[in-house]
């Protein structure tokens, strides 16, 4: 009868043990923190978008984006969804000479890795045949959100000229 | 001896029991609903705030680290430049302005959120007479410590072509050139 006992507290007892190593041991499966390689992702998704950009290719400049973006620009209502942002690209693509930079941007990544937020600066440069150059800067927030194949895609891109 | 093996396999049983419990949770619970709706409210309190017309209360919705980027001017990226910003703003004669939110999304961590939406303000020009204004902004938000969401960037802009001519005190909303339609930041 004793021996039983203690048969039995010995069963408790290493089960306690295996529990508390157990837990301790699984890296609690959500915080695996994967922002460091999401803020270079979002970052060179965002280079290859400038690069579409800047050579006038407005299919691959829209695959950047959500199904269902939106885009804010002043001067014009709230552009929402990507036919809409295809006729809001084209007259600026084909402004002479346009060159888009963007600087100091800033990224921060949720914990979850699934949303992100970008902000920072740019700057619109434009040449007329004439040589005669216009430039305009502003800043810009931009949402990205991480999609189901591990992309990030703009869900919310937003400017406010600084002029 | 077959109630003693009898009583272990329970503790086994039950302590099988805790350890799945415990361990074996896939994912932190999905609160983005719950924290998509809080964002949403403090903007909605946000834009209930404004009426009052007062810096003080305008600003506390900002996180300590927020930085404001208003439309025809530069960021504020500290406590002092962002309480100048929305004093001009709650500046301007004759002053009405409020905003509703489209959208709020949060992060399924509950750490970041972001809204955006529509806003009216009315304000007198030069003259004295009521012109309006409208457009849309964007905002991210981060959860702090005490659990309640501040917002951290905050910008807007015009859909007005050219926005009404300035009052002498306007500094933020007016000031439009006539330059030549710009369609996107990159």
């Amino acid at each position: 009868m004793r021996g039983n006992r203690s048969v039995s507290l010995v069963v408790v007892a290493s089960l306690a043990v295996a529990l508390i190593a157990g837990c301790s041991q699984v890296p609690a499966p959500a915080p695996v923190n994967t922002r460091k390689a999401d803020e270079a992702a979002i970052r060179a998704a965002g280079d290859a978008l400038g690069a579409a950009f800047e050579a006038k290719d407005i299919e691959k400049s829209l695959s950047f984006y959500v199904d269902d973006p939106v885009l804010f620009v002043p001067k014009v209502p709230a552009v929402i969804g990507k036919d809409a942002l295809r006729k809001a690209f084209q007259p600026f693509m084909s402004l002479p000479g346009l060159k888009a930079t963007t600087s100091d941007l800033i990224i921060d990544v949720a914990q979850s890795g699934d949303l992100a937020f970008e902000r920072g600066s740019f700057t619109n440069t434009i040449t007329d045949a004439k040589g005669k150059t216009t430039t305009e800067s502003g800043k810009l927030v931009i949402v990205w959100k991480k999609q189901a194949d591990g992309s990030w895609k703009v869900a919310a891109d937003t400017n406010a000229d600084d002029q | 001896m077959p109630r003693f093996r009898t009583l272990s396999l329970m503790s086994a049983a039950m302590f099988a029991a805790l350890f799945f419990n415990a361990c074996s949770k896939p994912q932190p619970a999905d609160n983005r609903a719950a924290d998509s709706a809080a964002v949403q409210k403090a903007d909605e309190d946000w834009s209930a705030a404004a009426q009052a017309k007062q810096a003080d209360a305008w600003v506390a919705f900002y996180a300590d680290d927020a930085v404001v980027l208003p439309p025809n001017d530069k960021m504020a990226t500290n406590k002092d430049a962002i309480r100048k910003t929305i004093t001009d703003l709650l500046a301007l004669p004759g002053l009405s302005v409020s905003w509703q939110t489209t959208k709020a999304e949060a992060a399924r961590s509950g750490d970041l959120a972001y809204t955006y939406g529509t806003y009216e303000l009315t304000s007198d020009d030069a003259s004295g007479k009521p012109t309006s204004d409208h457009g849309k902004y964007s905002e991210v938000w981060k959860k702090q410590a005490n659990g309640s969401w501040k917002c951290i960037v905050d910008m807007w802009s015009s859909d007005l072509r050219v926005a009404p001519a300035p009052a002498p005190k306007r500094k933020h909303h007016a000031e439009k050139s006539s330059r030549k339609r710009r369609h996107h930041a990159r």
